[in-house]
């Protein structure tokens, strides 16, 4: 039975003044507090991890040990890998955190990351060179990972992709300039064939079951007289299918570890029988799954956490692609509704411990992920509600209670994205908005009417498929389904494009790497109109996107034997039934997309450019140069002339809301030239995470008024913080020019309302208005803070008392806290916009 | 050697670690990379890799006598702990910014552990 | 341009760069490199203002409706 909060009347004062985190810690249930305050901070602040957060040296250890054990086996490398990964699952440490219902952890204790040293050397010099998160004792520790790191150079996955990769473009992405990510299937995120695995029509056990058949069928076959080219494939099939199965079995005997540990736990040394039974039914759940489906809500997310935790020993996931509500909401419906063996407030409980076992997760990442994702450990953004592959709406009970959890536990990460239909009910809108209110930065909202027909353009999914849409990522659409899904996203396909227009002054000479990156354009002071200027624009562009998605496909299409996934193979339909890797292209439809961060400096830059040097002709190209060189020095006038008097985008004018258009159009063009191994396009998407913090040293200065240094725009096709001052409905129509089928994969819009503007319910009509607006223009994303000057500056100033304050920082959302103080002030800065 | 070998040798030393021989916490010498006005540390990690504003590709400080190409556009692909004693060209950070809880800041940031206690 | 701090006297351009929250401003935030202080800098007239604490906002508040969001 749930411990429910007593009503205290400083709730009603707490949320009469807005301070929405002392009302949840009131409200939530005594289990969900001490488990929200038992979290561990995972997300960097800047690029470091927060004090007393660690690397997981364990996991290291094991993954290592085993791999040396394994250099003199006979067996091929899929096998060998998926008896390392069966090892570490077999010997990690497990816990269960006091008070918990679920139970699983990447790391062997609370406060520790993992760290797989298998995928990159350079990323092992991180820990390597890390200043705060090497455990004590240190100095012993660092002779720890200095073995392991000796060990792997020349063996990780990025080590055997270098020989056939091209090292100047390869050298060119990893010099930090135009990129953010690796080429790698094991350093990405990985979607999931959901309606496979997340159905309740079959589990591990099954599909074991199905693998020893297709092992034996094909065993028989490869040993009848007679070999042909496809007797001598069948042999990597029966590996794939062996290696697959490993993977599973180890998933079995891990959790089947949990429910020993709870069980002992329960029967030696736990006093409280509430405790007690809680301990055995976390037995039992353990025992279920996932070797078989679940039965009950608590298994189904149980069985979420091990596959999660699973895919995560595999490889390094940056995302948690998922659709709580659409898979587990039978099982909330049959507890809750049906069986009734569940209240409300007990269900709200599980869902609330769900959220913070899922933001509790964290692998040890590298400095560019760090700083991109501040705040968090990866963009787990849950996709909630839309419609059913028939259409009808989807939403169930358990959107609703997702919604309330959220407010309860407010934790950054998961973090909620909604798609949006004309059918959702007046009831989940409202939860929706509360959530908005309250500050969490969450849900942004999808126009899903719009993103199915996008997923149909881009990528051709059938319109079944593209119903069952999650975000692979922050924002890209993919499907859940048998070809749609997509294993692995490399992050790498993220270019920095105010490079683009950076390269235009620099003939693609880096001076931040000291490194000729870019195409070789013409000395722009050469460039006499505009349209030379834009061509060099384009060429820059395409030379860019090019370099990053080259590099992709090469990994994409070396995947399967350089880099497998015997794990992620065995949970997906393609693969059990084609006994190839899960990465091989020929099995995938394809759901590629270019992530374009830091997008509208180019649009507002090249605008500035048009009106003050080729319009009015006040600047010719050449002193533009010289003073963009000098980082504005000594420029000041100029430069604002540059800011305030040029047009900038979002505030409904042709003038600037064209050059998007047609920067659009040229990259939308592109992008049906670059295909991906599977053969579909290549569309763009821009947005941002905090790239635009991380890259604010790296990009220079720039036509729209920007130095080095400078946090950049915060991403997608926002306007650029204060600069968009025509009114909300101003912004909406500069972004509803855009085709956002046709225009590109999708386009993140940040927008900062009033918290004391929408209060009470005149603000939710005034919103429901303004979403009705941002519907009717096809527009596919929005998300929103609404937290004032006020409580951010305090909150900077005694961080401490302000410890669950969440802002959206981009695609995700993040505390407050656990953003750098340039981030902090970028947010800030964000124009508060007046609805009505 | 073709110009294209001479860039593939040079990436292929940075992105391929050296193996250590102690990690025993011994403070880096005064004279690095990492502490001249001329270094730029990557941005992408924190494996120790930059790139010399100063000296172009083709230059080598490690070896003796020291080889300075100055002529040419990119830099001299370096590592934040190479030991620049022998550099002509090293010119002193008057200011290193060790605080990592910012993002990255090539000229002026240096978050590796090795350099917190280097003053 | 001198240091409101410690008195640090030295070009503006010498005083380490950190950002300008308001693109649209003149008011940035430059780094004493003498004694690591944060100060507000007018850009147009090279001088420093004041230094910068945590929650300080030289800018002065965000564009748009704030006064009514922070009312």
């Amino acid at each position: 039975m749930t411990q429910a909060a007593l009503r205290d009347t400083s709730v009603d004062v707490f949320e009469k003044n807005q301070e929405w985190w002392w009302a949840a810690e009131k409200k939530r249930s005594t289990r969900l507090d001490y488990l929200r305050k038992a979290i561990w901070k995972k997300g960097a602040i800047g690029g470091l991890y927060a004090p007393g957060v660690k690397v997981d040296l364990e996991r290291a250890k094991l993954h290592t040990q085993k791999a040396k054990e394994m250099e003199a086996s006979p067996d091929p490398f899929v096998m060998k890998f998926a008896k390392i990964l069966a090892h570490v699952l077999d010997n990690k440490t497990i816990f269960i955190t006091d008070q918990a219902q679920l139970v699983g952890y990447t790391g062997s204790l609370p406060h520790t990351m993992a760290w797989d040293p298998s995928c990159a050397s350079i990323l092992n010099e991180e820990a390597y060179n890390d200043p705060t998160a090497i455990p004590d004792p240190v100095d012993e520790n660092q002779q720890v990972i200095r073995e392991i790191c000796n060990y792997w150079i020349g063996k990780s996955d990025l080590d055997k992709m270098m020989p056939v990769f091209d090292m100047e473009d390869l050298m060119k992405m990893l010099s930090g300039s135009i990129g953010w990510g690796v080429p790698l299937a094991r350093g990405g995120y990985s979607n999931k064939d959901y309606e496979y695995i997340m159905t309740g029509k079959r589990a591990f056990g099954d599909i074991i079951e199905e693998l020893d058949r297709k092992i034996d069928e094909v065993d028989a076959e490869v040993h009848k007289p007679g070999a042909t080219a496809e007797t001598a494939r069948m042999y990597d099939k029966l590996n794939n299918w062996d290696a697959m199965k490993i993977t599973l079995e180890a998933g079995i005997r891990i959790a089947k570890r949990y429910a020993r540990l709870a069980r002992i736990i329960a029967e030696n040394f736990e006093e409280d029988p509430q405790r007690k039974e809680e301990l055995l039914k976390i037995a039992s759940a353990c025992e279920q799954v996932p070797a078989k489906p679940p039965r009950t809500l608590q298994e189904s997310f149980q069985y979420d956490i091990f596959i999660q935790m699973m895919s995560r020993n595999e490889a390094i996931e940056g995302a948690w692609p998922s659709r709580p509500d659409y898979y587990h909401g039978p099982y909330y419906d049959k507890d809750v509704n049906i069986d009734k063996t569940l209240t409300k407030e007990e269900a709200l409980d599980l869902v609330g411990e769900f959220l913070i076992r899922a933001a509790e997760v964290c692998q040890f990442k590298p400095k560019w992920t760090r700083e991109g994702l501040q705040g968090i450990d990866g963009t787990w953004v849950w996709t909630m509600g839309g419609v059913k592959k028939d259409g009808s709406d989807a939403c169930n009970d358990l959107t609703i209670a997702f919604m309330q959890a959220a407010r309860l536990v407010r934790v950054a990460n998961p973090t909620f994205s909604f798609r949006w239909h004309p059918k959702v009910s007046d009831e989940v809108m409202r939860e929706i908005f509360e959530c908005i209110r309250q500050g969490l930065g969450y849900p942004s909202m999808r126009h899903d009417p719009v993103l199915i027909a996008n997923s149909m353009h881009w990528h051709g999914h059938p319109i079944e498929e593209a119903r069952t849409w999650v975000h692979q990522a922050c924002l890209s659409p993919c499907p859940t389904t048998k070809r749609g899904y997509q294993p692995m996203r490399m992050a790498n396909a993220t270019a920095n494009c105010a490079k683009i227009i950076e390269y235009v002054f620099s003939s693609g000479f880096d001076h931040v790497v000291n490194m000729q990156v870019g195409a070789e354009t013409p000395d722009v002071a050469t460039l006499t109109n505009f349209e030379e200027f834009f061509g060099a624009w384009i060429e820059q562009m395409k030379t860019i996107f090019s370099i990053l998605v080259r590099a992709v496909n090469r990994a994409r299409m070396l995947a399967p034997t350089l880099t497998p996934r015997p794990f992620l193979s065995g949970i997906s339909e393609r693969s059990i039934e084609s006994g190839l890797d899960t990465c091989e292209p020929s099995l995938a439809q394809g759901n590629a997309w270019i992530t374009a961060f830091t997008w509208v400096e180019n649009i507002d830059s090249l605008a500035a450019v048009k009106k003050l040097v080729f319009d009015e002709k006040k600047y010719t190209l050449a002193e533009l140069k010289e003073a963009l060189a000098k980082n504005w020095e000594g420029c000041e006038e100029m430069r604002l002339d540059f800011v305030i008097n040029a047009p900038k985008w979002g505030n409904d004018d042709d003038y600037v809301d064209d050059i998007m258009l047609r920067c659009l159009d040229e990259a939308a063009k592109f992008s049906k030239v670059l295909k991906c191994p599977s053969g579909n396009n290549w569309p763009i998407l821009p947005e941002n995470v905090s790239g635009n913090i991380h890259y604010a040293n790296i990009v220079g200065a720039l036509p729209n008024g920007r130095r080095l240094g400078d946090a950049l725009y915060d991403g997608g096709v926002s306007p650029g913080p204060g600069l968009d001052k025509n009114g909300p409905t101003a912004v909406l129509k500069s972004c509803g020019k855009i085709d956002h089928i046709t225009g590109g994969r999708a386009f993140l819009l940040n927008q900062r309302l009033s918290p004391t503007q929408l209060a009470d319910e005149k603000g939710y009509q005034l919103w429901r208005a303004y979403m009705r607006t941002w519907a009717d223009l096809g527009i596919d994303h929005i998300q929103f803070n609404m937290v004032d000057d006020k409580t951010l500056r305090s909150a900077q100033k005694d961080p401490e008392k302000y410890q669950e304050v969440i802002v959206r920082v981009a695609g995700y959302s993040a505390h407050f806290v656990d953003i750098s103080r340039k981030t902090q002030d970028n947010i800030i800065q964000r124009t508060v916009q007046g609805l009505g | 050697m073709s110009r294209r070998d001479e860039k593939r040798q040079a990436y292929t030393s940075m992105l391929i670690p050296e193996k250590k021989e102690d990690s025993s916490a011994k403070r880096v010498g005064q004279k690095i990379c990492g502490t001249c006005k001329n270094y730029m540390e990557s941005s992408w990690s924190n494996d120790g890799r930059g790139s010399c504003s100063c000296l172009k590709m083709g230059s080598n400080i490690s070896i003796s006598p020291p080889l300075y190409v100055l002529d040419g556009k990119e830099g001299y692909l370096t590592k934040t702990l190479s030991d620049a004693a022998a550099c002509k060209y090293f010119d002193k950070m008057k200011m290193i910014d060790k605080d990592g809880y910012e993002c990255s800041d090539p000229i002026y940031r240096r978050s590796m552990r090795q350099l917190q206690q280097n003053d | 341009m001198k240091c409101t701090e410690c008195g640090n006297v030295v070009p503006v351009k010498d005083f380490r760069y950190l950002y300008n929250a308001r693109i649209d401003s003149s008011i940035s935030i430059r780094q004493c490199t003498k004694c690591e202080t944060w100060l507000a800098v007018d850009e147009l007239n090279g001088v420093v203002t004041q230094a910068v604490g945590a929650g300080e906002a030289p800018w002065g508040k965000s564009a748009g409706i704030e006064g009514v969001a922070a009312a």
